[in-house]
């Protein structure tokens, strides 16, 4: 008997281990996928700019994403990751209630030298670091390329690198450790929940984006004398519509990587979490995302019959309800991605009235209704618990007043550095490509290749 | 280049990357030859705008 409970009690030890370590690889799968699944966002950006901008302008805006993603992502390497650990409690860098934050902290995790370098590359002891920072990265080159799209054709490249830099590496992340991080000072005296990231990352973008914009001046041509506004139309729409729907593809990757998987060290709870410890599943995720598109596409339809702004609806859909994807009821997300696609057209022809040649309709897709997702948050879900699985004592609820806290603070994150940065590249004649050039085709003078060699026009068949 | 005084990886537990030991080191360069590129790329658009203008 004695050793029949030996055996078992070895049997269950063996059997555990498996299961654990088939957990920790499931984890770490999990979240490897959500990467490739991110990179998609990046073709539906690279195809969806190439086709919104003009002939001449092609391959340029290509090469200004291509270089954006890059130098995000290694940025994002070399500080981008620090920030995030460093500043959640706020500026000073100490540490917060959750002890995984602080300037102590990330100096011992997220810097690719000394000691914490043992996180920051191959460790057989560690199967979190290298997924969760490469999911953070792609987060990182996906609220870069967010701005891209605004200042196509007629923004210098290596002027954009240094913007998308500064957004990628710089402003989201800070926004992140204070509103999607346990320790996040938004998050634990303001309740601040942004689940799928629309305040700190589209809302940031957006209004980064915009800050530049003042400073960069619309494309020649789009204004005329009395401040009318001409169309400049992109030269191939169906790559703008395809790039568009492989970003919503991508997006559930995005998506997905925002869930706390359960089973692990630093797991929140025994089963799935949003990044605040609030349990939630994939399926309500399943339920939320397409729904959200559809309900875009159709309110954008109201007003417009426009495949480019129903399309621009479908990811507005999305972004309108990204902050409550973990706890919306899946009619909620139908009525208020449908709300956010019917304002969305109004709203971008507002921002073209004030004179910003915005050619994606990013400060309004991004920005304005990354905003009016985080408020919706507000008005539905005021009272339910911010915190859950590591709640602090006294920790304050989901508000209006926190939301709105949140807002501004996202806003204020985008719009003043992206106004100072591109202040300064304006000043040293690095931000804005001359008029000359701009009438002349970016391509043509710096691109050593022909986006369509052989012409746009396919010969007629002789098979008859 | 190796980091390690050992025979094999069997005997490594945790971080095992080569150049261990040295990793300020070649984040240092990599930061370099970032910056450079960028600098170098920068130059070379100047040029491009101003032999256009």
């Amino acid at each position: 008997m004695e050793e029949q409970i030996t055996l078992l009690t070895a049997n269950l030890e063996a059997v555990t281990q498996m299961a654990q370590t088939t957990n920790t690889m499931f984890a770490e799968t999990y979240y490897f996928l959500t990467i490739p699944l991110m990179m998609i966002i990046h073709a539906g950006f690279l195809a969806y700019e190439m086709g919104q901008t003009r002939l001449k302008n092609t391959l340029s805006s290509g090469i200004k994403n291509l270089l954006a993603f890059a130098f995000t992502i290694i940025t994002f390497y070399f500080f981008g990751w620090w920030f995030y650990w460093a500043l959640p409690t706020g500026l000073t860098g100490s540490e917060g209630y959750m002890a995984i934050s602080g300037i102590e902290y990330a100096n011992a995790i997220a810097l690719p030298w000394g000691d914490s370098a043992q996180y920051m590359g191959p460790n057989i002891a560690d199967n979190a670091s290298g997924v969760f920072w490469g999911a953070f990265a792609l987060f990182a080159a996906t609220t870069a390329s967010i701005m891209s799209g605004a200042l196509i054709e007629r923004v210098q490249t290596v002027g954009f690198v240094i913007l998308a830099i500064v957004l990628g590496s710089g402003a989201w992340i800070i926004a992140a450790a204070w509103g999607w991080h346990a320790d996040g000072w938004l998050v634990t005296e303001w309740g601040v929940h942004d689940f799928g990231a629309a305040g700190l990352v589209h809302a940031v973008a957006g209004f980064f984006a915009l800050g530049v914009l003042i400073n960069l001046g619309p494309r020649v041509g789009k204004f005329n004398a009395d401040g009318s506004a001409n169309a400049i139309v992109g030269h191939n729409m169906p790559l703008t519509v395809v790039g568009l729907m492989l970003i919503i593809v991508g997006f559930f990757g995005f998506l997905m990587a925002c869930i706390i998987l359960p089973g692990e060290s630093w797991s929140w709870a025994g089963t799935g979490t949003s990044i605040y410890g609030t349990r939630m599943t994939l399926s309500a995720l399943a339920f939320g995302i397409v729904l959200a598109v559809s309900g875009g596409i159709i309110g954008a339809w109201v007003f417009t019959r426009d495949p480019f702004w129903m399309m621009s609806g479908a990811l507005a859909g999305i972004i309108s309800v990204a902050s409550g994807l973990d706890i919306y009821f899946p009619s909620q997300i139908i009525i208020i991605s449908a709300l956010a696609g019917i304002i969305l057209k109004p709203c971008a022809d507002f921002v073209e009235s004030l004179g910003i040649d915005d050619a994606v309709g990013a400060v309004t897709v991004h920005g304005t209704i990354g905003i009016f997702g985080v408020l919706m948050l507000g008005v539905m879900a005021t009272g339910y618990p911010a915190l859950d699985a590591f709640a602090p004592e006294g920790t304050v609820a989901i508000s209006f007043v926190g939301q709105l806290v949140g807002s501004v603070v996202f806003i204020l994150l985008g719009i003043v550095p992206g106004y100072i940065v591109s202040a300064i590249l304006k000043a040293c004649g690095m931000l804005r490509v001359p008029d000359a050039v701009q009438l002349k085709g970016l391509d043509v003078v710096k691109v050593p290749a022909q986006a369509y060699p052989e012409g746009m026009t396919s010969p007629a068949s002789e098979d008859t | 280049m190796f980091g390690f005084s050992f025979d094999s990886w069997a005997d490594v537990t945790g971080a095992m990357y080569i150049g261990q030991g040295y990793e300020g080191t070649w984040t240092v360069i990599a930061v370099v030859v970032c910056v450079v590129i960028l600098a170098i790329g920068s130059k070379s658009e100047q040029d491009h705008y101003n032999d256009h203008k």
